[in-house]
């Protein structure tokens, strides 16, 4: 998964949770400062929105020193962190359902993944702004799964074993996202055609 | 738009998915076709827009993020004193005697005559039950509520933040 092929980073980190299995607490902070800034941004692509991505990234470090007791310092330790910030990301995400289901209109969101206030007529900016909105519409799961492929590079095994999934699944799961992303492009070039 | 273009580009869509997919390069006919249709480009850009997309997704690791984690994880830590959990047993183990083994053998001692009496046993069994249950849920709270801190005693997460300050 993240950083499995990174062996400096494994040893490194082996000794830091040694460190804070010991009872020594200055680790997390250099732990979190190693995978803070992609476990963010991995929760952000998940959520789409700033203030839930923190609340996650929060529960999932007070997760993590809640049970790095029982974690194997010989397993690597971004794949264990991705787990539990993944977890909490779809707790976050059913809670929400249910809000939605009981209570009907969600809360106030803001987006992240939202078409950027740059300025100027640059192709490559909005073929990129479009890909944003469709981002945005799409189901997490398909986010998410995206985000593994295409910004991390991460290959079909590497994303089964991060998701959990068979690898059938994966290949089944990005070629659906795609399509859903080509389907809302779709109606997005309608809908922009119906205002011309 | 003729119906047979229609279900050309959607073949011809379905393609580049799998070559976006599998990172191939556009080549022969499908080159061809993207050259020709305007409408399968658009989506061609917007799909390799994906990447750029979620790569220009803003940094949220930010400093205050980091600071507020560790704030919050040292109000977490919050270890109980340590006199205070060596005594907790002995003292669960008191109240327990004071409460429950102590006034049954005194009342059995001292009301002997009275607890014969059906209304008196089942009154004093009310305030038996009554007592141990409240003695019990009471230390279910302690145990619930200090048992988070307890487990993390070692994670000194005060020391983070006070290195952090510094």
């Amino acid at each position: 998964m993240i950083d499995l092929d990174k062996t400096p980073t494994i040893r490194a980190d082996i000794e830091l949770i040694r460190k804070l299995q010991g009872g020594d607490s200055q680790p997390v902070s250099v732990l979190m400062d190693r995978y803070g800034r992609d476990l963010m941004h991995y929760l952000a692509s998940i959520l789409n929105n700033r203030e839930k991505a923190e609340d996650a990234f929060q529960e999932t470090w007070s997760r993590v020193l809640r049970s790095i007791r029982r974690f194997d310092p010989n397993q690597p330790f971004g794949p264990w962190l991705f787990r539990i910030a993944r977890n909490l990301a779809y707790d976050q995400l059913r809670r929400e359902r249910r809000w939605r289901f009981w209570f009907g209109q969600p809360r106030e969101e803001t987006p992240i993944l939202e078409p950027s206030t740059e300025s100027g007529f640059d192709r490559r900016l909005l073929d990129r702004d479009l890909a944003r909105t469709l981002l945005a519409r799409l189901e997490p799961m398909y986010r998410e799964i995206l985000w593994l492929r295409f910004f991390k590079d991460k290959s079909y095994e590497e994303i089964a074993e991060h998701c959990d999934l068979p690898l059938g699944t994966v290949k089944t799961r990005l070629r659906r996202a795609l399509q859903k992303a080509g389907e809302l492009w779709e109606e997005t070039a309608g809908e922009t055609d119906a205002r011309k | 738009m003729p119906e047979s273009k229609i279900q050309s580009c959607e073949s011809w869509r379905r393609q580049l998915i799998e070559l976006l997919l599998e990172s191939n390069p556009v080549a022969g006919p499908l080159a061809d076709h993207l050259a020709a249709c305007s409408s399968c480009r658009s989506f061609w850009a917007t799909l390799r827009g994906v990447r750029p997309a979620l790569a220009g997704l803003p940094d949220l690791y930010t400093p205050g993020l980091r600071y507020r984690t560790l704030e919050r994880l040292a109000g977490e830590a919050e270890p109980l004193d340590r006199g205070f959990r060596r005594l907790l047993i002995p003292v669960s183990i008191l109240s327990l005697l004071y409460w429950f083994a102590i006034p049954l053998m005194l009342m059995t001692w001292l009301f002997d005559y009275w607890l014969a009496r059906p209304w008196f046993s089942l009154l004093f069994s009310t305030f038996l039950l009554t007592s141990l249950g409240f003695l019990v849920g009471c230390l279910a709270i302690l145990a619930l509520t200090q048992g988070k801190g307890a487990e993390q005693l070692k994670v000194r997460m005060k020391d983070v933040v006070e290195g952090f300050h510094a």
